[in-house]
């Protein structure tokens, strides 16, 4: 028999399966996209490959048991994702599922017999993780044996020159990837569990509610909720500020007293009296001093998203999302990095060359590119990422039209990236110092006198405010005017998603790819609140971190989640084992679990839990029955059927009734003249007219709409 | 026995008078009276808080403190006025 010369590769997403496919293949490649599997019978180095593609993780980490009730389970294992959920009852879910099933068939089919594989997710921990399962789990036991192709971009070249130059795989990035998996899963539900059962013990709840905390979460959520404790506790100082207008042949500018801000009243009005009565300032010093302003470092993934946040408002999640969009049409290099490098080897000569045919800033490149005084090398910034360089773009226009957001995400790396070619931006800062009445006062001004990198890179917040007069020393000005403030200091200002992202990122928790999400996970939990661009905790994040803080501190301590990531990054260095993390995971673990245990026995009266923290997400008026119960849109957790109920249940209150099975429904704030129960809009569909009812199934006036609004009753 | 915050009727788990939260607060204006002393002159506890009050800067959880303190130092005085 003879042996199967085929190769499988294996891909972490469909795009990049089709990108990875189209770069090997020499002619035309076949899709197979029930399979996922792409067909490459003629590459590029005569090879016949089969380039497979995972959806994201096809393997989960699961509790075998499936009990919620218990805790703490250390005994978790690899399954096929969704395999161990009991949530089945969703369509989407179930589909999600077969898909899952019927890609880990395929692969598992095709790759029996076959020798030679490939694993081509993206290049970190995640990519390495998703690649070892398949292969270990799916493959047979091929994870240790495969070979591994390494890229930053997506462009043809790129592709074919790593699958020249395969390398053996090396499983050390997977077991870490494998022990962060286990970490977070341990830690997050034994630790989750414990708070649901300690809660729903608590007299406080009425019904049952869903506690949730993480590794990374926990600390996160304890940063947003101090800062709110530092507003809330927060009484101002008085402090004054005096200020003066001076006037030289009719250009008017503002000095500003020298030891401001002054935190005596006598003082500051003794100040502001004396500078009202003089009529001219004497000019005792004008000092002009040259600034040299580099250029911004390369962008690795948390510059981006911050810089993101700050000039167009995206939330980091979205930010990551679209630039993952953009690396999957090859349009920039592989976005989670934390590389603020551009190494020669990307060849940024050519990029820049192939810039020039980029519509908006072509010219702009063509113009840095004949600049004399235009940097060989580009400007480089600290942090180093062993896997990948900084953002930047590959050189190719977009094949399709990008949408609003794709196309601002792609020009602000663009522009960052000429950015770093161009020649530094010089200042000329000016500070003047003025006596008036034998009082000192300063005014400053900054002009731009060469734009260098600024020109490029036009979302600096640099704003030139040039002192335009040149007084000189000795000369006298006018005093026009005199202006006393009291100021009050205010409260400190909340996170924002890109502040907590840096904040993070400061005190070295999470990873690059994984603390978008966590942001993300704290505002769908509940425990903060998004208003206008401002995390704001809700009660419940309050009384967790309190709670927490109380009885078992250690969960929100940031050092040991920055000690495990550290021991994370020596296990992919190889100077740590496994056994040593899985130890440090598992006795801080346990001594966490020791002291919620003695939390649950307190029975929780001081956490207070409002309606924010059960599964419900709002009212739809007030229960007709009870009349102090709200009515609320519940999701049975035994049939998955919705229905409308009244939160008064747990305290006898049966009021409820049959919702719709699908399409949104809202509250109009209205009654029902038939019965009284609250009017509600139901909208099926985007494309049809939302309808106002009663809420109340067996109401009379229901009748009228009973052709067009679904039931569960009637399904 | 387990006193309750007179503001919040949380549990006070420490000897002070008021929830944890409410006690920071408490501490704050008090750190924050000397300041105000020094700014102002002796401006006087009940001058004090009745301008921390009326100020949009002062946090929510302070600005309750300061009010139950502000009643009580005006009771205060007018049962030692009583006395005397």
């Amino acid at each position: 028999m003879t042996e199967d010369q085929r190769i499988v590769v294996i891909a972490e997403k469909p795009d990049s399966a089709r990108k990875i496919a189209e770069a090997l293949s020499r002619t035309k490649e076949s899709e197979d996209k029930n399979s996922g599997i792409i067909d490459v019978p003629d590459a590029f180095d005569g090879n016949h490959y089969l380039v497979f593609s995972a959806i994201g993780h096809l393997y989960e980490l699961s509790d075998p048991q499936m009990n919620r009730g218990i805790f703490p389970i250390y005994d978790i294992g690899w399954f096929p994702k969704g395999q161990a959920s009991r949530n089945n009852f969703s369509r989407d879910k179930s589909r999600l599922q077969y898909l899952f099933r019927t890609r880990i068939a395929c692969i598992s089919r095709i790759s029996q017999g076959i020798q030679k594989f490939v694993n081509a997710c993206d290049f970190d921990i995640e990519g390495e993780t998703i690649g070892f399962n398949t292969l270990e789990y799916a493959c047979h036991g091929k994870g240790r044996s495969s070979f591994r192709a390494k890229f930053s971009t997506l462009t043809s070249e790129d592709i074919r020159q790593a699958f020249a130059s395969l390398a053996p795989a090396s499983t050390k990035f997977a077991k870490a990837g494998q022990m962060r998996h286990f970490a977070d899963y341990l830690w997050g539900i034994n630790l989750s569990r414990a708070l649901t059962s300690a809660a729903n013990r608590s007299k406080k709840t009425q019904r049952f509610v869903n506690m949730s905390i993480g590794r990374v979460q926990g600390p996160s959520l304890a940063f947003v909720v101090d800062r709110e404790i530092e507003r809330m506790v927060h009484v101002p100082i008085p402090t004054w500020e005096v200020t003066c207008e001076l006037k030289k042949n009719d250009f008017r500018f503002e000095a500003r007293y020298r030891d401001s801000p002054i935190r005596i009243e006598t003082k500051a009005t003794s100040v502001y009296e004396s500078t009202l009565a003089s009529k001219f300032a004497r000019v005792l010093s004008v000092d002009r001093s040259l600034v040299k302003l580099p250029p911004r470092y390369p962008f690795n993934l948390g510059d981006l998203q911050r810089e993101c946040y700050r000039f167009f408002h995206f939330p980091p999640s979205v930010t990551l999302a679209i630039a993952e969009r953009l690396y999957l049409q090859a349009l920039i290099s592989y976005p989670r990095t934390d590389s603020q490098k551009l190494p020669q080897r990307i060849r940024p000569d050519s990029i820049l060359r192939r810039l020039t045919s980029l519509p908006p800033i072509g010219t702009l490149v063509e113009e840095l590119i004949s600049n004399p005084k235009k940097r060989s090398v580009p400007w480089q910034g600290p942090r180093d990422d062993p896997a990948h360089p900084a953002i930047f773009p590959t050189g190719q226009t977009p094949k399709r039209s990008l949408s609003d957001a794709e196309q601002k995400v792609f020009e602000i790396i663009v522009r960052r990236f000429c950015n770093t070619f161009a020649p530094d931006a010089i200042l000329e800062k000016t500070v003047g110092v003025f006596d008036v009445s034998m009082n000192e006062f300063q005014a400053e001004g900054t002009r731009v006198l060469e734009v260098g990198w600024m020109k490029f890179y036009t979302y600096s917040s640099l704003i030139p405010d040039p002192l335009n007069v040149a007084p000189s020393t000795g000369e006298e000005l006018e005093v026009d005017s005199a202006a006393i403030d009291l100021k009050f200091n205010p409260q400190p200002s909340r996170y924002s998603e890109g502040s907590l992202l840096a904040k993070m990122e400061d005190e070295k928790i999470g990873t690059k790819a994984t603390r978008a999400e966590t942001i993300s996970t704290l505002i769908k939990r509940l425990y903060v609140k998004k208003t206008k661009n401002e995390l704001v905790p809700t009660t419940n994040g309050l009384s967790m971190i309190e709670t927490l803080r109380n009885h078992s501190p250690d969960i929100l301590s940031t050092e040991m989640t920055r000690n495990l990531e550290t021991k994370l990054e020596l296990l992919q260095s190889s100077e740590s084992t496994e056994q040593e993390i899985a130890e440090q995971i598992l006795s801080s673990l346990r001594s966490s679990m020791k002291n919620l245990r003695k939390v649950e026995n307190l029975d929780w009266t001081d956490l207070t839990l409002s309606s924010e923290s059960t599964n419900l997400k709002g009212s739809l008026g007030s229960c007709p029955t009870c009349k102090t119960g709200k009515l609320q849109l519940i999701r049975s957790v035994k049939t998955g059927k919705r229905f409308i109920g009244c939160s008064n249940f747990a305290k006898g209150c049966r009021t409820s009734s049959p919702a719709p099975p699908r399409g949104q429904i809202r509250s109009t704030g209205r009654l029902c003249p038939s019965c009284g129960w609250p009017n509600i809009f139901f909208t099926f569909s985007r494309s049809t007219k939302r309808i106002e009812s009663c809420a109340n199934f067996f109401c009379s006036s229901r009748k009228k709409h009973e052709s067009v609004i679904p039931t569960n009753s009637r399904r | 026995m387990k006193e309750k915050c007179p503001l919040c009727e949380r549990i006070s788990h420490t000897d002070a008078q008021y929830c944890s939260f409410h006690d920071v607060a408490y501490a704050e204006i008090k750190s924050k009276f000397l300041d105000w002393n020094i700014a102002f002159g002796n401006a006087g506890w009940e001058r004090y808080l009745e301008r921390i009050i009326g100020l949009k800067e002062t946090g929510v959880w302070a600005r309750e403190v300061a009010r139950l303190e502000l009643r009580r130092s005006k009771n205060n005085s007018q049962a030692s006025f009583k006395d005397t």
